[in-house]
């Protein structure tokens, strides 16, 4: 693997859970619930202003709270630092787990409620996630801009929740059918946060397994995820039970290299993941292009306000260019590196999934850089919404006629370029490691590495030019 | 269901329906009214989104004021989903546009009794000549006014017809105050102009408009009217000179 990433060295561990606070928040049975909890409640207004609140965007708590505060939030913290910490707190499947369970606290045993059936096999990836957020991301001019559309896709996200969760086990809603829980499996792997078992052998001599089964003090992993093998994070979603029912003491919440589990797997053979790598860096493009460039007919396009046939012809374009495009200029770049390399026993398919995961960083800072701009641009229409969520006139805090204010405002390109560069040195740092993965040969590996290299910059130097001009 | 599950329950039904929801309703509908000396008046198009349930109506919201003679009235004028501007006739307030999920607060004495159309002085939509509420300033003795507008005969009651369906939002009458539109063409001294041309541009507008004016016509046809109503309008109309 090599013994660094950037300059972090990768067995770099440091256990939380050292820090006794932490550990007796996770560790206590109202942990999940508390923070869920908190966050139905914001889930509320948001519904509820996404309804019945103004149809204006800006004056909207659901707009502004949903689209620009936590997606920044979670796209530049959470999901780097935190692995999947909001799926801890998500409300959307919360009251669909509730009525599974039939509980909100305390797992007094018994079956849950529900069909209960065992997800299909040939499900168990995340297409559907990748189609799902595709047909979201689709509509995102006219989404993130209209509240009640907003309020509608939230509220439908919970029904659906609610219908899966009653036919199948556990939290399959969130494994396979979620499109933020889409992407989250995947940038998940770059986070510097992992729960992770201290000592394989114990779990492996300990026959009781609580942590799949469950206890008087916690729930069997609703992510149906046995910790004793976990290497990666792909679908922890950190909701502590495992913390609270293993008897061991044998768990550990481990500070990390960013990107480390981009390198667990010496075998790559998730297609799906491929894809939405490859969606994800696609989408931090075209976001950028549609949503921040000066281009006004494509947001006329996006937005419908030209009409239904050329919303068409940019669905088309949009769709195209995730599923089609980019797939396959990667793939002619794998198929260069593979010529280049002249690596002959792995196929090219296996080449292409393999070299997707050095997207994941480009693509991770990608959209970071994007979401710069949401924040500091617009983020203090929040100040005035916190005291009028409806835009009816309120001043709850004193704060309703606090104005738009820009912030740093002419930083922000700086802080995309910085931060997009970044991306691209850990593209670059992943990318060695990968290819020396495949290749045993130092210089095979190199030569297999140049062609990726090349795209990678090539698109780095295209979401520079986008950001700065 | 143990002591501690019921109080998550309860937590549950707090956050989540007591507090946003009752919360809210009781802040909007009981708090704010009790607790302030002005009346919020919100601006919402007739085209606007039905789901907003602002007591059920649309339009100006509330739809019509009372306050009694001699009394300050404070109105907050809000524009909820594109720019609406407020004007009150026989008061001589135009707030002028007010941007969507901003407000302007005016203030006034009602020193004259009777019934004064407040409208809509922007153009806001397609519908906006019909964004009219009523302020109704009534005299002190007086226990109750009677709802319909009883319409008189000749050119007075043509002004009120006049200002009741809110012409003045689109047209300018030098003699009215508030009547300041600018959309449709100055009819200070339309009294010049043929009567039957007038009724047939009050009922059937887009059949022939005036020079300078684009086509189709923005302004929709008033077919509601009484006869009494259209020939007193016709009357006030043809005295403007």
């Amino acid at each position: 693997m090599g013994d660094r990433i950037l300059g972090m060295p990768v067995d770099f561990k440091y256990d939380l859970f050292k820090i006794k606070l932490i550990k007796k928040v996770f560790k206590h049975p109202a942990f999940q619930f508390t923070f869920i909890v908190i966050n139905a409640f914001f889930f509320a207004v948001i519904i509820l202003s996404a309804f019945f609140g103004t149809p204006s965007g800006a004056k909207n708590f659901s707009i502004i709270f949903v689209w620009l505060i936590w997606w920044f939030f979670l796209i530049a913290l959470l999901v780097p630092f935190g692995n999947r910490i909001w799926c801890t707190m998500c409300p959307i499947p919360a009251p669909a787990e509730w009525l599974q369970r039939r509980a909100f606290i305390k797992n007094k045993g018994g079956k849950p409620f529900g069909l209960n059936r065992k997800w299909p096999k040939k499900l168990k990836n995340i297409w559907i996630c990748n189609f799902g957020f595709l047909a979201i991301a689709v509509f995102s001019a006219i989404l993130t801009t209209t509240p009640i559309v907003t309020g509608a896709l939230l509220f439908g996200l919970i029904l659906v929740a609610i219908v899966i969760h009653m036919v199948f086990q556990k939290r399959q809603f969130c494994k396979y059918i979620c499109s933020v829980g889409g992407f989250l499996s995947l940038y998940s792997l770059a986070s510097s946060l992992e729960l992770r078992v201290k000592d394989r052998d114990i779990c492996r001599k300990h026959k009781g397994k609580e942590c799949i089964k469950g206890s008087d003090k916690g729930w069997g992993c609703p992510w149906d995820v046995y910790i004793g093998t976990l290497d990666r994070n792909k679908f922890c979603g950190l909701c502590g039970n495992c913390v609270k029912t293993c008897p061991n003491d044998n768990i550990a919440l481990n500070l990390r290299p960013l990107m480390l589990d981009l390198l667990v797997e010496k075998k790559r053979t998730h297609m799906d993941e491929a894809y939405k790598a490859l969606i994800m860096l696609t989408l931090a493009v075209l976001y950028v292009t549609v949503m921040q460039g000066p281009w006004g007919w494509i947001k006329d396009w996006a937005g419908m306000n030209a009409g239904l046939q050329k919303f068409g012809y940019y669905a088309i374009i949009f769709l195209g260019s995730c599923l089609i495009v980019t797939p396959a200029i990667f793939l002619a770049f794998t198929w260069v590196s593979k010529i280049f390399s002249g690596i002959k026993d792995i196929s090219l398919k296996e080449l292409f999934i393999h070299y997707s995961y050095t997207t994941v960083p480009i693509g991770l800072a990608g959209w970071i850089g994007f979401s710069w701009p949401i924040i500091l641009i617009n983020g203090s229409y929040a100040i005035s919404l916190i005291s009028d969520p409806f835009g009816w006139g309120w001043d709850l805090f004193g704060t309703a006629s606090v104005p738009w204010t820009p912030v740093l405002s002419g930083l922000v390109p700086y802080l995309q370029i910085i931060t997009v560069l970044f991306g691209l040195a850990f593209s670059v740092d992943i990318g060695d490691k990968i290819s020396k993965q495949i290749s045993g040969d130092e210089k095979e590996a190199f030569r297999g590495l140049v062609p990726i290299v090349v795209f990678l910059t090539l698109v780095t130097m295209g979401l520079i030019w986008l950001y700065a001009g | 269901m143990d002591k501690i599950e019921l109080i998550a329950l309860m937590i549950v039904v707090f956050s989540i329906v007591v507090l946003p929801v009752g919360g809210s309703y009781y802040y909007e509908f009981v708090y704010r009214p009790a607790h302030s000396d002005e009346t919020s008046l919100k601006g919402i198009t007739f085209e606007g989104d039905r789901l907003i349930a602002y007591q059920g109506a649309i339009g100006w919201q509330p739809s019509e004021i009372r306050v009694k003679k001699g009394d300050t009235v404070r109105l907050k004028i809000m524009s909820i989903d594109v720019p609406h501007g407020l004007a009150i006739s026989g008061y001589d307030i135009n707030t002028g546009p007010i941007k969507v999920g901003e407000s302007k607060t005016v203030e006034f004495v009602a020193d004259k009794a009777g019934k004064f159309t407040y409208y809509c002085s922007v153009w806001c939509s397609p519908k906006h000549p019909f964004m009219n509420g009523l302020l109704i300033v009534e005299d002190d003795g007086e226990t109750s006014i009677e709802p319909a507008i009883e319409p008189k005969t000749g050119i007075q009651a043509g002004e009120e017809v006049f200002v009741a369906q809110g012409c003045g939002s689109c047209h300018t009458v030098s003699t009215i105050s508030g009547a300041i539109g600018v959309i449709g063409p100055d009819l200070s001294t339309i009294g010049t102009v043929d009567r039957k041309y007038l009724s047939r541009a009050i009922t059937d507008p887009g059949s022939d408009i005036a020079e300078g004016y684009t086509s189709p016509s923005m302004m929709p046809p008033y077919k509601a009217m009484s006869d009494t109503e259209l020939n007193n309008l016709l009357d006030f109309l043809s005295s403007l000179k």
